[in-house]
């Protein structure tokens, strides 16, 4: 087990060799869609660029790279990037595993190498970095800083190659922003970094009106470079990849569904530029026929599970219809059966207690298989949610038994400091077969300040997702692309020794005690008004004086009272006397006079 | 209802009372008034540097004088001497120009030499030339009045007058006319020409609207480094340039575009409307990507036109065909330029007959000649003219000639030191105006900075000292800048003072109310107790 953890942490990379090979860019589309056990279709895009740039100089002179991806390289010492907008959440135990994982809202991963580079550098260069694709992917990323950022120590594997003989220093930095919400906005920007531009090619299937109308989409990039030597002879690898998941049951139709019901449209051709351009349909799910059949079928074998593939080749297509394919509910009406059991490992997670004073947070990871899986958890907790530690549970519940509780192999914790930096929680454990561990700790609901409240603060704050990496010793349900590999067709046979995974939970909301927010306002103004009617009397009292006249004969009726204070008070300005009298008095008799006035009339 | 006895003990008892009411309103006004609003109007002050307000307002009293040093030759002393003494006087009521006219006496050695560049190395080996200067030296064997060299010197026939040589000064040396639109106070009137940046993005785009049917090959890189790198080097004085290339796929023109039969191989060719123009750079300017850089760009497209629709030629608004090279190309100032490279005849050719997708090399010379013409025109550097018997020396090299870039170098430095006043000068206005800005110690030094950088650039442009100028000038322009456009300029933007007093006018008012009116209590009271005083002397 030790040994296996190992493994996570330091897996080394396998770099393709790159040889002398001429500078080269290519660029491959792909479109896998699979329906799932639940009745949804998961459609997943994949746009692939490699160019062998060879030395940095190069990276001025892009051909199918996007000029800023290219500039990047230049500017920072970044060497990997992933880059993921999500909207919804992807179920595991229906949907299986995906082939790019990422959080609800906004994700960003970051490694940095560089000879010389220090933290400092690598924390100024990532606020940078996120701000420039910010203003690229038209998302917020600029709201990432060093109060959302962590330094995962397990979680991540590097997948780059800086073929550097010394060691050079590397960073990870990464960020999530659950609150994005991942638009049209984010659509367009994303498509024109393709080098064929969307009328016609895979992307012509992305249309915004049908892209959000999904149960779970996802829009990612991911950059990585592979050096054969340090800075010289190096490929650039530029992916983009959308994960979208439909229900058919929305679009209509008994279930059935095309490419034109899913996407608004058949698919245009293909992007001239691309070596290869094809389609992959999953056909392990026999209750669809396909129209028009693929045109060949391939099988892969991986992990100890088969799966076969239909496989459309479009540059092989002529004419100038739109491409469609249909899978149409089989009438010869077998009974569906679930032929792919639930994935081994998914997790959920919840906010526990009640009221606005303290609460807890509960992840509960689910190990299906019949062995146990080490795991590296890793939880990203904003610096508003004061989390105690010593607080911190693992309690194994295993599927027929008693539940008992075990303590974390590793544990890398960095408090946070409120406005300084998150907390951040890596555990390492081995989750045993066949049971549910529980990871729990308690949290403080606090007040901020005004201003820290974001628009719609009623709405709450969001908690990022915790991530969960793993090895599977199995590769049911599992598409990702082999770490030495970038096209999907790739996963296709790569039997590997174990599956590197990573799951994500669902992202918390949280909301915090909120204030009344025009109240700073209101305390001015009530504060002001209370002091002045306080100093009115005050300086009244210490600067005038009092005069205490003796009255005699006083009238007991009311109508007397009033006519003697008349009365009086003519007399006074009549006998033009030098007594003070005081300012509000006067008032008060002027008052009393326009009432008696009206009562009069 | 009052009795005497009464009275008078009462007024008693006021004598007493009097003095402590006194001083009980003299100290509510201490408080309130001397120390409480001061300290108010401290503590909700805007923060602000002190800067030197009135002295960057004068700046443009002091007029721009710039100082060269202009030499002459002639194997003849006496019209030397008589050369110099009328461009003297031509120049005595200059305010702009203060140019030093110098004569180099004949020697020994020059009289042998047989080249002009002989002369002209022992005439630089006698008389210091530095940058900005120029020299005019003779050479009877001229067949033009003058001619200008490459380098900062001309040669001048033996009957050349001295207002023709004038003429050269002040149209090519000097540029006055430039100079004086820059300087030009009316800004109705001055060109609207912006300071040159120091630093832009050079983006070299090559569009491929159709990679299915046109395999365009072409080198870009190696296109680029030897064409236009080069003589971006040469002019980086000012300026940082970072060249950038890429290609472009599946962006076409979006113009209509009419057939014209014609008696080419293809026999026909496309005519592209000279009004078309600019909203073809509005279609294709959003899709060239960003830069993640703030630099602007000058983008230089390359479009090369696909078969079918090829050759495509632009047409003027007369319907004639404006131009007549194989190569079309446009700009449009401060953007950037276009260049439409038709493939050759024979390769769509080929495609309209065959339908088959062609392979084809970009002719890099023809485009990147023009390229190279197009960022010249761009940058702004080259001069031209027209003036009888005046001729310059072909250029042999990419670089620009020697006193056209020094005359580009001292004319930004004179619109970097315009730009950089009017920029302080409208930043102090603003300032007078919105007292709400902050103005923290960072802008604070900034605004100071570029206020001393501006005076230096001044002093070094009338001493003559070209290079120095253009350097303080430049940094005058940079620190303008960053302290106009800083963020930190608005910080206090959301809580003007109107604000300021709505809230705190609930307070004050209810307050002073009293506190003034207390201001006449007092004085009946001191009257009161003078006339006490008074009847007690009496």
């Amino acid at each position: 087990m030790e040994l296996k953890i190992k493994i996570i942490c330091f897996i080394a990379l396998l770099v393709s060799p790159i040889g002398a090979v001429k500078e080269f860019s290519e660029f491959h589309e792909e479109l896998y869609i699979r329906p799932t056990s639940s009745g949804h279709v998961n459609t997943f895009f994949q746009f692939t660029t490699r160019w062998h740039y060879g030395d940095r100089e190069n990276l001025h002179n892009t051909q199918l790279i996007p000029r800023p991806i290219a500039e990047t390289l230049l500017l920072y010492d970044v060497k990997e990037l992933h880059i993921g907008l999500t909207q919804g959440l992807w179920r595991y135990e229906t949907f299986g595993y995906p082939v790019v994982d990422s959080a609800p809202g906004a994700e960003v991963r970051a490694w940095f190498a560089a000879e010389n580079l220090t933290s400092a550098d690598v924390d100024d260069q990532w606020t940078k970095l996120a701000s420039t694709f910010s203003g690229i992917l038209c998302a917020s990323l600029n709201f990432i800083d060093k109060t959302n950022s962590v330094e995962p120590k397990y979680s991540f594997r590097p997948t780059f190659a800086t073929g550097s003989k010394v060691n050079v220093p590397q960073f990870v930095r990464y960020a999530t922003l659950p609150r994005e919400i991942v638009c049209t906005e984010n659509l367009t920007p994303w498509k024109k970094l393709l080098p064929c531009n969307s009328k016609q090619s895979f992307a012509s299937l992305l249309n915004s009106g049908y892209v959000h109308n999904t149960n779970y989409h996802s829009l990612g990039m991911k950059m990585r470079t592979i050096c054969e030597s340090h800075n010289t002879n190096c490929i650039l690898e530029f992916t983009e990849t959308a994960n979208m998941v439909y229900d058919p049951k929305l679009l209509g139709a008994n279930g059935d569904f095309s490419l034109r019901r899913l996407f608004g449209q058949g698919l245009n051709g293909h992007c001239a530029l691309a070596k290869s351009s094809k389609i992959y349909v999953n056909l392990d799910d026999q209750s669809y026929d396909l129209t028009p059949l693929p045109m060949y079928n391939t099988t892969s074998k991986r992990g100890g599970s088969t799966s076969t593939f239909g496989v459309y080749d479009i540059q092989r297509l002529d004419g100038d219809k739109l491409f469609n394919i249909a899978w149409i509910k089989s009438k010869n009406n077998k009974p569906s059966i679930l032929l792919t059991p639930p994935p081994p490992l998914y997790a959920h997670r919840y906010i526990l207690g009640h009221g606005q004073e303290r609460g807890q947070i509960v992840t509960q990871i689910t190990n299906k298989h019949y062995h146990a899986l080490p795991i590296v958890f890793q939880e990203n907790i904003p610096w508003f949610v004061p989390s105690y530690m010593h607080t911190l549970k693992l309690i194994v519940q295993p599927s027929n038994g008693v539940e008992y509780q075990i303590q974390p192999r590793v544990m890398h914790y960095i408090p946070g400091v409120q406005r300084v930096r998150p907390y951040h929680l890596e555990l390492l454990f081995e989750i045993p077969a066949m049971s549910t561990v529980q990871i729990s700790f308690d949290f403080d609901y606090i007040f901020l300040k005004w201003l820290e409240y974001p628009p719609d603060a009623n709405h709450g704050h969001y908690l990022g997702s915790a991530i969960i990496t793993t090895q599977l010793p199995i590769g049911r349900n599992y598409t990702a692309i082999p770490i030495d590999k970038h096209l999907f067709v790739d996963s296709f046979n790569a039997t590997r020794s174990s599956y590197f995974l990573e799951i994500r939970t669902e992202s918390l909301i949280l909301s915090l005690p909120t204030p009344d927010f025009s109240m700073p306002y209101n305390v001015i103004c009530l504060a002001c008004t209370v002091v002045a009617l306080a100093f009115g009397p005050i300086h009244s009292v210490a600067t005038k004086r009092i005069v205490i006249e003796q009255k005699d004969g006083q009238p007991q009726s009311l109508k007397g009272k009033v006519l003697q204070k008349l009365f009086r008070r003519k007399q006074n300005n009549a006998g033009n006397s030098t007594k003070e009298v005081e300012q509000h008095e006067k008032l008060l008799f002027g008052q009393a006079a326009a009432d008696i006035s009206i009562r009069k009339n | 209802m009052e009795k005497s006895k009464g009275k008078a003990s009462n007024e008693d008892i006021a004598d007493g009372e009097d003095k402590y009411r006194l001083f009980a309103s003299m100290a509510f006004m201490i408080v309130v008034i001397i120390v409480g609003v001061p300290m108010w109007w401290k503590t909700t002050e805007v923060y602000r540097v002190s800067l030197p307000s009135v002295d960057i307002m004068s700046l443009s009293d002091a007029p721009v004088e710039v100082s060269t040093k202009i030499a002459i030759f002639t194997f003849d002393k006496t019209r030397g001497a008589l050369l110099v003494k009328e461009l003297k006087e031509a120049y005595s009521n200059n305010d702009l120009w203060r140019p030093q006219f110098v004569q180099i006496s004949p020697l020994e050695k020059a009289l042998k030499t047989k080249t002009p560049a002989g002369l002209e190395s022992i005439l630089l080996k006698q008389e210091e030339i530095k940058a900005g200067d120029f020299i005019f030296f003779e050479w009877p064997k001229l067949q033009e009045e003058i001619l200008l060299t490459t380098d900062r010197s001309a040669l001048i026939r033996s009957d050349t007058s001295s207002s023709r040589i004038k003429q050269v000064i002040n149209l090519l040396i000097l540029q006055t006319h430039r100079i004086q639109q820059i300087l030009n106070e009316n800004h109705r009137q001055a060109v609207k020409t912006e300071a040159p940046q120091t630093e832009y993005d050079v983006v070299i785009s090559i569009l491929n609207p159709r990679p299915d049917i046109m395999d365009a090959k072409w080198n870009v890189r190696m296109a680029v480094e030897t064409y236009i790198a080069p003589f971006l080097k040469e002019v980086s004085q000012i300026s940082n340039y970072t060249l950038t290339t890429q290609w472009k796929y599946e962006l076409p023109f979006e113009a209509d575009l009419k057939q014209i039969r014609d008696n080419s191989k293809l026999g026909r060719h496309y005519a592209l409307g000279e009004n078309d123009l600019p909203h073809i750079i509005t279609s294709i300017e959003k899709n060239l990507g960003v830069g993640i850089t703030a630099k602007p760009a000058i983008n230089l497209v390359v479009y090369i036109t696909p078969c079918d629709i090829a050759p495509v030629h632009i047409y003027n608004r007369q319907n004639k065909q404006a131009t007549r090279q194989s190569v079309d190309s446009f700009i449009s100032p401060k953007w950037g330029g276009i260049i439409i490279a038709n493939p050759p005849a024979e390769a769509c050719y080929s495609y309209n007959t065959a339908q088959q997708p062609v392979q084809f090399y970009v002719n890099t010379n023809d485009v990147m000649q023009i390229m190279l013409y197009q960022l010249q025109k761009l940058l702004d550097i080259n001069v031209e003219f027209n003036i009888d018997g005046v001729k310059t020396v072909a250029l042999e090299q990419i670089a620009p000639r020697r006193w056209e870039y020094e005359a580009y170098i001292r004319r930004s430095a004179v619109m970097h030191i315009t730009t950089a006043s009017n920029t302080l000068q409208s930043l102090i206005k603003l300032l007078d105006n919105i007292s709400y800005i902050v103005i923290n110690d960072d802008v604070g030094d900034s605004i100071n900075d570029a206020y001393k950088k501006l005076l230096l650039a001044k002093q070094s442009l009338a001493e003559g000292n070209l290079l120095a100028a253009s350097d303080y000038a430049r940094t005058a322009f940079v620190a303008s800048e960053h302290a106009f456009f800083d963020a930190s300029l608005l910080a206090q933007l959301y809580f003007p003072d109107e604000q300021k007093y709505a809230i705190y006018i609930p307070l004050f008012l209810p307050i002073m109310v009293p506190v003034i009116t207390s201001f006449t209590m007092i004085r009946k009271l001191l009257t009161k107790l003078r006339n006490a005083k008074k009847e007690k002397i009496a």
